[in-house]
C-alpha cells in the first residue's frame, strides 16, 4: 500500500504548477479583463465594459476571421480524416517490405520539419513565373495561376499546404489506430463471410473511433489556430482578408493595429466557440466511441 | 482472381510512390536550389539536380547576414525549452503518479485542463507579462511560457502506470529517498520512452514560429524560423538562394535525428494521438 505524503509530492509539482499558474491560467483571467478595457499597450488602460465585443462584429476582418475558419473547418476536417485513412489502409496492404518501410516516414515527414520553414519553401513552389506547379500546369498548356494573390485561390493553397503538412501525422494515427484491433476478430469476421467493405463499415471503423475524435478535435484546433503559420508566411491573411483566420486576426489586432481590446475580445470569442464545438463533438460523437479498456 | 490481386496491387504501390514523391518534392527543390546558382534558380523548368554545383549560397548566407547568430538563438531557445520541460514534466508526473496526497486528481486535472486553452488565447496577455519582466528579445522570454506542457505530463504519467511498483517498494524498503528512486531507477529503467519524449520536445521546441515571432523582434535575437522570413520579403528583396541554403541548414538538425531515430520518432507520435 502507498503510503500518505505529506510535503514532498508537493515539492515535486511546485514547478510546473507556477509555470502553469502564471503562463496558462492568469494570462485568461487578465486577457479576459483587457477585454473589457480600451489600451494601445502604452497609455493607461481604461475599462469600457462589453463594448468591445461589441465593436469587433462591425469590423470586416474579424467577420472574415470567422467566415474563413469556418471555411477552413468545413473543408479540412472531412479531408483530415479521409485521406490519411485510405492512405493508412492502402500501406497496412503493402505486401512488399522494402516499399512498405519506405511509405510510412516519408509521407510522414513534413511533421518533423519547420513548418515555418516548409512553408516558405512552398511560397517558391507557388511563386507564378517560377514555381513548380504552374511549370508542370505549363506542360499541359494551362495559363499560370496566382495561388497566393487571388482571392479565389489564396484559401484552397492554405489548405494544400495543410493537407501536406497534417496528412502524414494523421496516417501514422490512424496506423497505430487500425493495427490496435487484434486479428482474430477479423478473421472471425471474416470467417463469418464479411466482405472487406462490412468489415470496414462494422468493425474496423468502429474501434478507430478514439482516433477519429482526436484527429477532429485537432483538426479544429488547426483551424482556428495553427493555420496561422501558413497565413502568416503566405499570404498574411490576404489578399483583402481572403484567407486570414482568427488567430491571425487577433495578431493584426494586437501586434499591427495595437489594439489589445479588441484583440482580446476575439480571443474571448475564439475560445468561447472552440470549447463549445468541442463540447458539441464530445456530446454526438464521444458517447458513441467505443473505448478498449 | 489473382491476376486482378496483382493488378491491384502495382496500382497500389504506384499511387504511393507518386503521394510520397509529392510529399517529398518541396524538400527536393529545397535542396537542390540551395546548390544552384541564380540563373539555374530562376528558370522555368523542373530541374532537381543543378546544372553546376555550388556552395556560394551557403557561403554568403552564413557570412553576410546574421545566420550564424539565428542559428545559436535557435539552438539556445530549443536546448533550454527540452532540458527544462523534461525536468518540470518528469518531477510533476512522478509525483501524480507514485505518491498518494490529498489533491492529486485535482492537481492533475488542472494541468490536463489547460490543453483546451488555445495559444492565441493566451499570447496577448503572456506577451505583456514578458515585456513588462523586461526579457523581450532573450532567449528566456521563448523558453518560459513554454515550460507549462501538459502534453508532456500527460503522456509521462502514461507511461510511468505500467511501471512495475514493486521495484518502487522494493527500493523504499532498502531506504532509498524517492529523489534516489526517480534518479536511480525510474529514469534508468524508462530511459527508451523519456529518450523518445526528449527527441519530441526538441523537434517542437526546434520549430517554434508564433511565439519567437512575438517576443524576438531584434535582429540579432530572431531565431531560424523567423529569420528566415527576411530573405523572401517582397520589400528586401528575394534571395532566394541563400533563403534554400539557410533552410536547409535549419532543416538539418531535425532530419538527420528523424533519419536516425525514424522508428521511434514515429511511435511516439502515434502515441501522442492515443490519448482517448
Amino acid at each position: 500500500m502507498m503510503k500518505k505524503h505529506r510535503i514532498i509530492p508537493y515539492i515535486y509539482l511546485l514547478p510546473a504548477i507556477f509555470f502553469f499558474l502564471v503562463f496558462k491560467y492568469w494570462p485568461m483571467v487578465f486577457g479576459f479583463f483587457l477585454s473589457l478595457s480600451k489600451w494601445n499597450f502604452i497609455s493607461s488602460i481604461q475599462w469600457v465594459g462589453i463594448d468591445n465585443y461589441i465593436h469587433m462584429f462591425s469590423r470586416s476582418l474579424f467577420i472574415n476571421a470567422v467566415s474563413n475558419t469556418g471555411k477552413y473547418t468545413a473543408i479540412l476536417l472531412p479531408s483530415y480524416i479521409i485521406i490519411p485513412l485510405l492512405l493508412a489502409l492502402m500501406i497496412l496492404q503493402v505486401r512488399n517490405k522494402t516499399l512498405a518501410s519506405l511509405y510510412k516516414p516519408v509521407i510522414f515527414l513534413p511533421t518533423i520539419l519547420s513548418f515555418a520553414i516548409t512553408c516558405m519553401v512552398w511560397m517558391w513552389v507557388f511563386n507564378p513565373s517560377f514555381g513548380a506547379l504552374n511549370t508542370v500546369l505549363s506542360y499541359f498548356g494551362i495559363k499560370p495561376i496566382y495561388w497566393l494573390s487571388d482571392s479565389k485561390i489564396a484559401l484552397w493553397s492554405i489548405i494544400l499546404v495543410s493537407g501536406w503538412k497534417t496528412f502524414g501525422y494523421n496516417m501514422i494515427l490512424f496506423i497505430a489506430g487500425l493495427s490496435t484491433i487484434s486479428d482474430e476478430l477479423l478473421e472471425a469476421s471474416i470467417i463469418d463471410g464479411a466482405n472487406a467493405w462490412q468489415t470496414f463499415w462494422k468493425i474496423k471503423w468502429p474501434m478507430l473511433g478514439p482516433t477519429t475524435f482526436f484527429i477532429l478535435i485537432t483538426s479544429i484546433i488547426y483551424a482556428t489556430d495553427k493555420a496561422f503559420i501558413p497565413i502568416n508566411v503566405l499570404t498574411r491573411g490576404g489578399p483583402h482578408d481572403a484567407t486570414t483566420n482568427l488567430a491571425h486576426a487577433i495578431y493584426v489586432f494586437g501586434f499591427e493595429m495595437f489594439n489589445s481590446g479588441i484583440a482580446n475580445a476575439v480571443s474571448m470569442f475564439t475560445f468561447f466557440i472552440f470549447l463549445i464545438l468541442t463540447y458539441v463533438l464530445m456530446k454526438i460523437i464521444g458517447e458513441r466511441i467505443y473505448y478498449e479498456v | 482472381m489473382k491476376y486482378k490481386k496483382y493488378i491491384f496491387a502495382v496500382f497500389r504501390n504506384l499511387m504511393l510512390l507518386l503521394i510520397g514523391f509529392i510529399v517529398v518534392f518541396p524538400i527536393l527543390i529545397m535542396i537542390s536550389n540551395s546548390f544552384k546558382l541564380p540563373d539555374d534558380i530562376f528558370v522555368k523548368r523542373i530541374n532537381l539536380i543543378p546544372a553546376k554545383v555550388t556552395v556560394s549560397n551557403y557561403v554568403r548566407a552564413w557570412v553576410d547576414y546574421d545566420v550564424p547568430t539565428w542559428f545559436w538563438n535557435s539552438i539556445g531557445t530549443a536546448v533550454g525549452i527540452t532540458i527544462l520541460q523534461l525536468i518540470i514534466c518528469i518531477l510533476a508526473s512522478y509525483s501524480v503518479v507514485f505518491f498518494e496526497f490529498k489533491g492529486r486528481n485535482i492537481i492533475f486535472s488542472f494541468f490536463v485542463a489547460s490543453m483546451l486553452v488555445p495559444f492565441q488565447v493566451t499570447m496577448i496577455p503572456n506577451y505583456i507579462l514578458v515585456s513588462k519582466m523586461g526579457i523581450l528579445n532573450t532567449w528566456t522570454a521563448v523558453i518560459l511560457p513554454n515550460l507549462a506542457n501538459a502534453f508532456g505530463i500527460f503522456i509521462l504519467r502514461q507511461h510511468f502506470k505500467s511501471f512495475p511498483y514493486s521495484l518502487y517498494e522494493a527500493a523504499i524498503i532498502e531506504g532509498c529517498n524517492s529523489l534516489e528512486i526517480l534518479w536511480s531507477i525510474v529514469i534508468p529503467i524508462c530511459k527508451a520512452f523519456i529518450v523518445a519524449l526528449l527527441i519530441l520536445f526538441f523537434i517542437d521546441a526546434w520549430n517554434l514560429y508564433f511565439w519567437p515571432l512575438l517576443v524576438m523582434r531584434t535582429p540579432e535575437s530572431k531565431t531560424l524560423s523567423i529569420g528566415l522570413q527576411q530573405f523572401i520579403d517582397y520589400e528586401l528583396g528575394h534571395r532566394w538562394g541563400n533563403f534554400m541554403a539557410t533552410a536547409t541548414l535549419a532543416c538539418l538538425p531535425t532530419m538527420i535525428i528523424y533519419i536516425i531515430m525514424q522508428k521511434q520518432i514515429i511511435a511516439t507520435y502515434a502515441k501522442s494521438g492515443l490519448k482517448g
